[in-house]
C-alpha cells in the first residue's frame, strides 16, 4: 500500500473513532439526565406517605392530576394568561428599553457619567420593595407586575450591554480612527458588534428575571396569575397546586431562554472566546 | 536617502508631558524631550530603544492621536490637526474584529473610507493574496495563527494605500521563525510600494534589516540619542542579513549605544517610572 493511501485510511479510522466517541458521550449524557429525573420522580412518588408526609410533599402524579383538573375546569387559563402577558410584555419592554438606553451611551458619555450614581442606586434597590408601591399606584391588575418584570429585565440588559460597549479596546478604536472612521462608524461597526454577545447573554438571564418579577408582583397583590395559584395552594395546604404552579413557571422560563440558544450558537461560532 | 527628497514627516523641538494620578496630586512626566527629526518620503525608519522611552509617543503624535505639549509635528509641511487619516497604524496587538472574516476585516478600512462595494471586494481580495492568505478569506481571526492574523492586519492597512505606515512593534508577539518570514515579506512589500514606514522595535537585528535609518532613543526623559544610516543595499534578504558585509559594523555601532542605555537603566535611571514629579 502506498503512503498516501495508508494516510487516508488512518484519517478515516481516526474520524470514525472520533465520531463514535462523541456519540457515546452524547448517549451517556442523556441517559444520566433521564435517570436523574426518573430517580427524583420515583423517590418523590413512592417516598410520599412512606418516607415523608404526602400532605406536605405532594406527589408527581398528584401534580399532573391537579394540572389536568385545572385545565379541564378552565380555571387555569385566566391565571396562565395573566402571567404570560406580564412575563412576555415585561420582558419585551424591559429588554427593549435596556438595549435602547445602553445604545445611547456612546452618544452621551458625559451625560451617562453624570447620571451613573443614580442608576447604580436604583440598581441596588431590591425590586420586590417596589412592588407594594406599584400596586398602590396601578391597582391589582396586570400593570404593576409588568412594571416589576420590565424593571428587572431592564437592569440586567442595560448593565451588561454597557459593559459590552466598553469592552472594545481603546487601541482598536484608535486604529480605526486613524483609518478614517467617524464617531458614528465607530459606534455602529465596532461598539455595537462588541456589545452583542454581552447583550444576548443578558437577554437569557433576563428571561428568568421576567418570570421572577411577575411572580413577585403577583405575590404582593393580584386577582389572577400563576403566583396567585401558588399562593392559594399554599394557604389551602395543597402542595400539588403549589408544585403545579412552579412547574408552569419552570417551563415558561426554559422556553423563553431557549429562544436565544440559536443566537448564542451563531455568536459562539464567530467568537468562541466568549 | 539623498537630501533632494521631500520630507513627509517633521518633528521640530517636540516635547510631550503626560499627567497621571489623582486630581489632588497629579503627576507630570516628561515622555519626550526636544525631539527633532525628519522622515523623507519613501524612507523606512526604525526606532529602537528601551521600553518606556517615548517610542510609541512619537507614533501617536504622527498619527494625530496626541498633541505635542510644545514644538511642531508637521505632515507634508502642515501642522497635524486632529487625527491624521493619511497614515496607517499597525499595532503590536493585531486589533482585528473577531466577528468579521479575513476578507471582511481587510474591507473594514475601505468601508470606513467610503470605497464602493465592488472596488472594496477587489482591493481586499488583492491584498489578501499579496500577504499570502489566499484560501483563508472566509476564516475568522480565531481560526488563524498569530502570524496570519498579523498579515491580515497589515493587509487591512495596505489596502487603503496610506502614504505612511506606522508600526508599533508589530512582530513583537510572534515566534522567531514567523518574525523572519514576516520581516522578509515586509521588505518585499516595501520594495514594491515604497511607502514611508516608521517602525518601532526593540529587536536590534530587525531594526537594521528593515531600515534605511535607525533611530536610537534613550530614556528618562525620552529623547533621540542618535540616528544611523544603514548602508546595506536593497533588495535585502532577511534570512541572510548577517552575511552581508557592513552588517557587523553597523550592528556594533548601534549596540554600543543601546548598551549604554541599558547600563544607565541598571544604575537606577528607570524609564517607565516617574521622571519629574514636582
Amino acid at each position: 500500500m502506498s503512503v498516501p493511501d495508508f494516510v487516508e485510511q488512518l484519517k478515516e479510522a481516526e474520524r470514525e473513532l472520533y465520531q463514535r466517541r462523541a456519540r457515546r458521550r452524547h448517549i451517556l449524557k442523556w441517559t444520566l439526565r433521564t435517570t436523574i429525573v426518573a430517580v427524583v420522580i420515583l423517590l418523590w412518588q413512592f417516598g410520599a406517605g412512606a418516607l415523608f408526609d404526602e400532605g406536605f410533599s405532594g406527589t408527581p402524579s398528584g401534580i399532573v392530576r391537579t394540572l389536568v383538573q385545572f385545565a379541564r375546569s378552565g380555571s387555569l387559563w385566566p391565571d396562565l394568561q395573566s402571567t404570560l402577558i406580564e412575563v412576555l410584555a415585561g420582558y419585551g419592554i424591559g429588554v427593549g428599553a435596556g438595549i435602547f438606553a445602553a445604545c445611547l451611551l456612546p452618544f452621551s458619555r458625559r451625560f451617562y457619567n453624570v447620571v451613573f450614581p443614580f442608576i447604580q442606586a436604583f440598581y441596588g434597590i431590591p425590586k420586590m420593595a417596589l412592588a407594594p408601591i406599584l400596586v398602590m399606584w396601578f391597582g391589582l391588575g396586570i400593570a404593576p407586575k409588568l412594571i416589576v418584570a420590565s424593571i428587572m429585565c431592564f437592569f440586567v440588559v442595560f448593565v451588561n450591554t454597557v459593559m459590552g460597549l466598553n469592552s472594545a479596546s481603546e487601541e482598536l478604536l484608535n486604529v480605526a480612527r486613524v483609518m478614517g472612521a467617524s464617531r458614528l462608524q465607530l459606534t455602529y461597526r465596532i461598539l455595537f458588534p462588541s456589545a452583542l454577545p454581552y447583550t444576548v447573554t443578558a437577554m437569557r438571564v433576563a428571561s428568568a428575571s421576567a418570570v421572577l418579577g411577575a411572580i413577585l408582583g403577583e405575590f404582593v397583590a393580584a386577582q389572577r396569575g400563576v403566583g396567585v395559584l401558588i399562593n392559594r395552594g399554599s394557604s389551602q395546604l395543597a402542595p400539588n397546586t403549589v408544585f403545579a404552579g412552579v412547574l408552569i413557571l419552570t417551563v415558561l422560563s426554559l422556553l423563553l431562554s431557549g429562544l436565544l440558544v440559536p443566537m448564542e450558537r451563531w455568536i459562539g461560532r464567530r467568537e468562541p472566546k466568549q | 536617502m539623498g537630501d533632494h527628497q521631500t520630507s513627509i514627516i517633521e518633528l521640530h523641538g517636540v516635547y510631550k508631558v503626560f499627567v497621571s494620578g489623582n486630581k489632588r496630586n497629579p503627576i507630570a512626566m516628561l515622555a519626550l524631550q526636544n525631539a527633532e527629526f525628519t522622515v523623507p518620503q519613501g524612507e523606512f525608519l526604525t526606532i529602537v530603544g528601551p521600553s518606556g522611552c517615548g517610542k510609541s509617543t512619537v507614533l501617536n503624535l504622527i498619527a494625530g492621536l496626541m498633541q505635542p505639549s510644545s514644538g511642531q509635528v508637521l505632515y507634508r509641511g502642515g501642522e497635524i490637526r486632529g487625527i491624521n487619516t493619511q497614515v496607517g497604524y499597525v499595532t503590536q496587538d493585531d486589533n482585528l474584529l473577531p466577528w468579521r472574516t479575513v476578507v471582511k476585516n481587510v474591507e473594514f478600512s475601505l468601508e470606513v473610507r467610503g470605497v464602493a462595494r465592488r472596488d472594496r471586494e477587489r482591493l481586499a481580495e488583492e491584498h489578501v493574496r499579496q500577504v499570502g492568505l489566499t484560501g483563508f478569506e472566509q476564516h475568522y481571526p480565531h481560526e488563524l495563527s498569530g502570524g496570519m492574523r498579523k498579515r491580515v492586519s497589515i493587509a487591512r492597512t495596505l489596502a487603503y494605500n496610506p502614504d505612511v505606515i506606522l508600526m508599533d512593534e508589530p512582530f513583537g508577539p510572534l515566534d522567531a521563525q514567523t518574525r523572519l518570514v514576516l520581516q522578509d515579506q515586509l521588505l518585499s512589500l516595501w520594495d514594491e510600494g515604497k511607502q514611508t514606514v516608521v517602525f518601532i522595535t526593540h529587536d536590534l537585528v530587525e531594526s537594521i534589516v528593515l531600515a534605511n535609518r535607525v533611530m536610537v532613543m534613550s530614556c528618562s526623559p525620552g529623547r533621540i540619542k542618535n540616528i544611523y544610516p544603514v548602508p546595506l543595499a536593497h533588495p535585502r534578504d532577511a534570512f541572510h542579513i548577517h552575511e552581508v558585509p557592513g552588517f557587523d559594523h553597523i550592528y556594533d555601532q548601534i549596540w554600543q549605544d543601546i548598551r549604554e542605555e541599558i547600563l544607565a537603566q541598571g544604575r537606577g535611571a528607570s524609564c517607565a517610572s516617574n521622571g519629574s514629579s514636582r
